[in-house]
This record gives C-alpha cells, sequence and structure tokens, in this order.
C-alpha cells in the first residue's frame, strides 16, 4: 500500500502534462490534420517501434495488456530536436513532450484480465511557420512577414480491457476517446510597420472525436508470439467557438508483428501496418520495424529500425521517414520500478524538404 | 522505491522541464499551414456623417502669440497692444511714503518685442509701430483701427539691418536686436515725442504693428500670454523733493490682440479647420458593424477634399489633426488626451499646404483600432489645426452631404482568418 501511494504520487506530478501530451510534429504534416503520432513505450521506441505489438505498455495492440502482472503505472517524456532543410533553407527546432500516461492492472483471479486507462498523442499540431512575401497594397508593394502557429494537439484518452481466454490466446479491445484543442494565431508584420499596423488574430480551435480498437495475441510456439490488431476511428471534428469548421475522415489501422525469443537474454520482433490516412486528405501509409532486444531482463540493451511512408506532403511527393534508435533500461526495487531510456534518430525526406530529429526519450514504471 | 531510483526520477523530469522553439521557415502552398492571411484595401463612401464645424476655439486676445501679416490680397493681420499705465508718481529709494514723486516727463522708452516666428526668406522684414487710442480692447476690429495705422506711425524698424550691424545695435536711433535659435529680440527705441508720456493717461501707451518685407510674409510676435511678451521700459524725469531724477520703468502688455482683414467668413456647411478665432470641424464615422467585430485594421485613411485652397500666408502652411473625442458632444467635444507624449493612438496627422487644393489625407488607423478594443468610444474624430492660433491659416472641406467629394475612409483590413479550416 506504502508502494502505491508513492507510485500513484509520482504519476500525480505529471497529472499538469496532459495538456502537454504531444508527438513529435512535422513540417511535412502541415496541411493535414496534424502529425500522427506512435503508440509506443520507450521500451518499443527503443526496437524502432517493433516490440510494440507484445509491449503492455504501448498502444499498439491491447491484447498485449495481459502481460501486465500488477498494477502497473507508466509515463514518459520526449524531448525533440529538430533540424529543417527546406530547398537549402535551415532550421533548427526543438521540443519537450509528454506524450502519454498509462495505469492498468489484472482485475481477475490469476491475471486472466486487465485493464487500463490513460492518455497518449494521437495527432500533434504544434508549429510555426514564419513567411515572408510582399503584396502590393494601395499602389505600393510592401513586404511582410507572416507567422501561423498553432499548439497543441489531439490526444487520445483509452479505456482498454484485455483477456487472456486461453492459455496461448489473449484478446483486447479498447474505446478510445479523442479530444484536444490547439491554441492557434496568425500574425502579420508589415515591414513599413509605420504605415501599416500589426495583424493578430488568437484563437482556441477544438477537436473532437471517436474510436475503437480490438486485437490478439498468439503464441504460436513457446518462443514465437504473432500479434494482430485493427484500429477503426470515426470523424475528427474541428470546431470554432462551437462552430464546426472542418471534418475528416480518420484512418483505419491494420497490422501484424512476430516475435522470436530464442533465449531467455534474447528477443526478436518485427511489425508491419498500413494506416489508410487517404481517408482524411493524405495518403495512406504502411510502416515497418524489426528490433532486437538482449540482456538480462533487469537491464536490457535495445536496437531497431523503423520506416515509413508519410500521410501528409506537398502535392506529388510521397515522403517517407526511416529511424534508427538503441536504448536500454534499468529495474529498481527487485523490479517494481523501471526506467527505460531511448535515443532515436528520424530522417523525413520528400521533395526539397527533409527533417532530421534526434530525440531522447525517458519512461518510467511503477509496479508498486 | 529507494532514494536512489527516487533521484534518477526527479533529476530526469527536470532534465526535460520544457524548453520549445518551434520556429521554422515555410514555404506556400507545399509547406504552409492551411488558411492564409487576407488582405482587403476598399473605400468606404458613406461612413462619414452628420459633420459639422464650430468655431471659437481660440481667440485672438487669448494667443500666446501675436500674427502680423502682410500677404496682399489674402490677409493682413495686425498685432494690438495696450500696455499698463505708469502712474503719475513713482517710488523712490528713501521714500517714506508709496508713490510720492510726481513724474515730470518722459525721456525716451524702449519698446521690447520678439519675434518667435518669422520666415526668413521674406528679406527686409520692417516693423512699423504706430501710436493706437487708448479705447482699444477685445472689441476693436480692423477697419475700426485703419485710422490710427494710417496717419499715426511712431517708428519703423529694419530687423534685417539690424541683425547686420555690428554688435546689431544702431547707435544713431539706440535701436538694437538680440538673436538666438529660437528667436529675435527688437528693441526699439523711442524719443519723447514718440512715447509721450500724458499724465491725464496715466502713462499709458496703446501701439499698433504692420510688418513689411521684400516679399508677402508672416512672423509671430510673444504676447502677454507666452516668455516672450512685449514691454515698454520707460525713462522718465521725476521731481524728489524739488530735485528733478531721472529713473526707468517698465510696463508690460494690458491686453494684447491683434486685427485680421479679411475677418473669418461665417460658418457654412463646408468643414472649416484653422483661422482666428479658430475653426475645429467633428466628423462622425459610422463604421458597419460587420466591419467592426469582424476585421483588424492595418491602415485607415481619411480623405478629405477642399472645399477652397487653404487661406494664409505661405510661411503659414500647417498640420491638420484629427483628433478622437473623449464624448460626443457636439462642438464641445472634449478631446482625449494621452498620458503617453506623441500617442497616435489618439490623433492622426497631415500636412496642409496654403494655396493647395490636393486631397488631404489623414491617418487615423491607429484611433480606428482603438476604437475596436474601446466600444464605448465614440466614433468621432474633431479635426482641428495643429498650429491653432499659432497661424492664421485656414482650410475648408467638402461636407458629407457633398454628393461627390464628401469624405471618404479608405480602409486596408485582414479579414478573420480562417482557423480550423482543412
Amino acid at each position: 500500500m506504502r508502494h502505491l501511494r508513492r507510485s500513484v504520487g509520482l504519476l500525480l506530478c505529471l497529472a499538469p502534462f496532459p495538456a502537454l501530451a504531444r508527438g513529435q510534429d512535422s513540417q511535412f504534416s502541415l496541411l493535414g490534420p496534424g502529425t500522427p503520432a506512435r503508440f509506443e513505450s520507450v521500451r518499443a521506441r527503443a526496437t524502432g517501434g517493433a516490440f510494440a505489438p507484445f509491449d503492455a505498455l504501448s498502444w499498439m495492440t491491447d491484447a498485449a495488456l495481459v502481460d501486465l502482472r500488477r498494477l502497473t503505472a507508466s509515463a514518459q517524456g520526449i524531448a525533440s530536436f529538430r533540424q529543417i532543410d527546406l530547398a537549402g533553407t535551415e532550421e533548427n527546432v526543438r521540443s519537450t513532450r509528454f506524450p502519454s500516461l498509462l495505469v492498468g492492472a489484472p482485475l481477475a483471479a490469476r491475471g486472466r484480465v486487465v485493464v487500463a486507462g490513460g492518455f497518449g498523442t494521437y495527432l500533434d499540431r504544434t508549429y510555426r511557420s514564419v513567411l515572408r512575401d510582399s503584396a502590393v497594397i494601395r499602389g505600393e508593394t510592401e513586404a511582410y512577414t507572416d507567422i501561423l502557429a498553432s499548439d497543441g494537439g489531439v490526444s487520445d484518452i483509452r479505456l482498454a480491457g484485455a483477456w487472456r481466454f486461453a492459455p496461448r490466446i489473449a484478446a483486447g479491445a479498447a474505446l478510445h476517446l479523442l479530444a484536444g484543442s490547439t491554441r492557434s494565431s496568425a500574425q502579420r508584420t508589415f515591414d513599413d510597420s509605420a504605415t501599416y499596423q500589426r495583424a493578430f488574430e488568437v484563437t482556441d480551435v477544438q477537436h473532437t472525436g471517436l474510436g475503437v480498437s480490438g486485437g490478439a495475441v498468439l503464441d504460436v510456439l513457446p518462443s514465437v508470439r504473432v500479434a494482430l490488431w485493427l484500429r477503426s476511428d470515426s470523424e475528427l471534428r474541428v470546431s470554432v467557438e462551437d462552430v464546426e469548421t472542418a471534418r475528416y475522415d480518420l484512418p483505419t489501422t491494420v497490422g501484424g508483428g512476430l516475435r522470436w525469443a530464442p533465449s531467455a537474454e534474447l528477443r526478436l520482433a518485427a511489425l508491419i501496418s498500413q494506416h489508410t490516412w487517404a481517408d482524411a486528405g493524405g495518403r495512406n501509409t504502411v510502416e515497418w520495424a524489426v528490433g532486437i532486444e538482449g540482456g538480462a531482463p533487469s537491464t536490457p540493451g535495445r536496437v531497431g529500425v523503423r520506416g515509413a511512408s508519410l500521410p501528409f506532403g506537398p502535392a506529388g511527393v510521397k515522403p517517407t521517414e526511416l529511424a534508427l534508435a538503441a536504448g536500454f533500461a534499468r529495474s529498481f526495487s527487485e523490479g517494481r520500478a523501471r526506467v527505460d531510456v531511448a535515443f532515436e534518430r528520424l530522417t523525413r525526406t520528400g521533395g526539397d524538404l527533409r527533417e532530421t530529429v534526434w530525440s531522447v526519450l525517458v519512461g518510467f514504471s511503477l509496479q508498486p | 522505491v529507494s532514494a536512489r531510483s527516487r533521484a534518477w526520477f526527479v533529476a530526469v523530469a527536470f532534465g526535460l522541464a520544457c524548453t520549445e522553439d518551434p520556429t521554422a521557415p515555410g514555404r506556400c502552398p507545399d509547406f504552409c499551414p492551411p488558411g492564409q492571411i487576407s488582405v482587403v484595401d476598399t473605400i468606404l463612401t458613406t461612413v462619414v456623417e452628420r459633420d459639422s464645424a464650430f468655431r471659437g476655439y481660440q481667440v485672438p486676445a487669448e494667443a500666446t502669440i501675436l500674427v502680423a501679416s502682410n500677404v496682399p490680397g489674402v490677409i493682413d493681420s495686425r498685432p494690438v497692444i495696450k500696455f499698463q499705465p505708469l502712474g503719475t508718481h513713482v517710488s523712490l529709494p528713501g521714500d517714506t511714503a508709496a508713490n510720492q514723486n510726481p513724474i515730470l516727463g518722459s525721456d525716451s522708452a524702449l519698446v521690447t518685442m520678439t519675434i518667435v516666428r518669422r520666415d526668413t526668406n521674406a528679406e527686409n522684414l520692417r516693423l512699423r509701430l504706430y501710436r493706437l487710442p487708448l479705447t482699444l480692447d477685445s472689441s476693436s476690429t480692423f477697419g475700426g483701427l485703419a485710422g490710427p495705422f494710417t496717419d499715426s506711425l511712431v517708428r519703423e524698424v529694419n530687423v534685417d539691418s539690424l541683425i547686420a550691424l555690428t554688435g546689431r545695435r544702431d547707435s544713431a536711433t539706440g535701436d538694437s536686436v538680440r538673436v538666438d535659435t529660437a528667436s529675435v529680440t527688437v528693441i526699439v527705441r523711442l524719443d519723447s515725442t514718440q512715447a509721450r508720456f500724458v499724465a491725464s493717461d496715466s502713462g499709458q501707451l496703446a501701439m499698433g504693428v504692420r510688418i513689411a518685407a521684400d516679399a508677402p510674409t508672416s512672423v509671430a510676435l510673444g504676447s502677454n500670454e507666452s516668455a516672450s511678451a512685449p514691454i515698454v521700459v520707460w525713462f522718465v524725469r521725476v521731481d524728489s523733493v524739488g530735485t528733478t531724477t531721472r529713473v526707468s520703468r517698465v510696463t508690460a502688455p494690458l491686453f494684447d490682440s491683434y486685427v485680421v482683414d479679411p475677418p473669418p467668413a461665417a460658418l457654412d456647411s463646408t468643414l472649416a479647420v484653422g483661422g482666428m478665432p479658430s475653426a475645429r470641424s467633428l466628423v462622425r464615422i459610422a463604421l458597419p458593424p460587420a466591419l467592426q467585430d469582424s476585421i483588424q485594421i492595418l491602415r485607415a485613411t481619411l480623405l478629405l477634399v477642399p472645399s477652397t485652397p487653404a487661406r494664409g500666408a505661405p510661411i503659414d502652411s500647417f498640420t491638420l489633426v484629427a483628433h478622437a473625442v473623449a464624448a460626443d458632444l457636439g462642438g464641445k467635444s472634449p478631446l482625449v488626451v494621452s498620458s503617453v507624449l506623441n500617442d497616435s493612438s489618439y490623433f492622426g496627422l497631415a500636412p496642409v499646404v496654403v494655396g493647395s487644393t490636393d486631397t488631404v489625407q489623414i491617418e487615423i488607423t491607429r484611433i480606428l483600432r482603438r476604437w475596436a478594443t474601446d466600444t464605448a468610444a465614440p466614433h468621432a474624430v474633431m479635426l482641428r489645426s495643429g498650429a491653432e492660433s499659432l497661424v492664421l491659416s485656414q482650410i475648408r472641406f467638402q461636407p458629407s452631404r457633398h454628393a461627390t467629394l464628401r469624405p471618404v475612409l479608405r480602409l486596408t483590413y485582414t479579414a478573420r482568418f480562417p482557423f480550423g479550416a482543412p
């Protein structure tokens, strides 16, 4: 009980951060509803995401929750440094996020039923674009600078359950409430500021939607596990001052993963999935990942690679991303607490835009 | 959880404390957020309404300067000054009672006037001093003083000649000048016949000033309401217990003003600004509600078409001020006074060139932007001369009742940004 109070206290320390809970933004998604988040814990991220379908703390496969043997709480933080090269013009941006928080616990005897809840990022819409241009006003060419900014995103509030109904098969499902707001602003400043005053507007843009997900994990062999998952999200409704301004059909996701554990200290995993982002005005995407986790369970090391196509980008360009990740973990207090650390180098390319992102992720999980 | 574990947790959590810099260059349309800031430039022809002119905000007798103009066929302005009486007796050191020594007569007097503004392009500036009747007061008119201004010339002084002299003093006449960066002080010596001491008038002196130069010109003399008031230094003979003693005494103006020809025309439907007594025009602006609520004003220009060319001396071109009013009380509308110097959210400025018929464009952007945030502010501006009471120039603009040349508002604004649009 004492441990439980401590863990809850630690998690409450992160309570102010849900409003900041976002993923990692991209210039490629400026024209879409946002940058899709990755439903991965720090552990999975260190393997390029390959272990996400088998990780109870990731959000990819609800059935993986059955691996929670006791009350578990987790949170993570990510610091990203992104270099943007747009046709030779370089800019560096940085951000810090707390993209997810999860609490789960087995309900029934022998841990056959597990429920979990929490929030994570669904779409990130944080950007501050600076645009230089000019216009002819009153017969004169007036140069100006526009700053279009958005701060916020769409969060995924998840209530999930998983049931191991046979020794080698488990299934899970979840309900996802999509909600969030962005603080959006538009500003124009003329070079001739003595003649033309600055224009500035700011408002809150609200987003709402629903989604359901389900999946199963199957131990086809003692050392081989297969995961399958499906997620379908409804429309994302965008509104300003209670007036609907846009509606996006959110994608359906389907995927599968394979994990092979040839020994107690070595695990390999891979996944492939597809997202129908064409429904939202983008392009359907496919992502894949391959990763390895090795070493003692209390201090494992991880490495992985991930590739994907991106749903949004300029017309006629099919941007892609490739990530290399590595990480490690350390358990404390007889496994009741664990810190996961991951490092990732991500490259997104498309047209004359290239983004290079260095990320440091830290995850905390407690099992009081 | 061990102490070391907690330390790990806290250190890392704080290490990830929020740092944010999402600023990046954009390029439309490929890498550009949805929505564009759209700028609209339009001329609103009917928003200026219920305008009217008023006169009498400043009168010559209360002005801080005395305007002397000589622009033939346009304007003739002549300062008039009545000095305080010297009295018939004066006090001397050692007297046991006040004013017990009678003044026997004057030897001379020095009249000091300060030119606070002049046109240096008009050479051979001459000041002509006239003796005026002691009945001079605020009801005196140009026509009523035409006689003394014709036949009572006392002295003429060439200011430019005095400035050119070594030491800037004419030893023959006793006249002199002092010149600094802001003004020219002219000291004119009058003899006993020019500055006559008349005991029955208690030594009171009334004078008028005309100017002349090689070109039409206008100057401003400091008035009694300024720090550069004209004065007279009397040098008088006094009977001090049977002995004639010479002493000096200084008198300041009791009243000063100036008379003008032609007098200001009566107000009509046009929007008069300037002149003396000064005129102002109240202009009300009725912005459509849709514009008030949904736009951000980038630039607002009030365009005024003169009904006649601005009248006045060429040097007396002035600045037109469109001043926000604190309350719409017609001609008595108080102007908004800002605690911030040169706060343009309360006024706009535009030059008015004498003789020009060009449309006057006055920027009132910040006034209109203030109206957008201060919904209680009256949507009206008062047009006035920035040199009110300092120059006699006047301009009249076509009013809102004019079918084609009425005042209009040119507005450049941004429409509401399409937040949330795909």
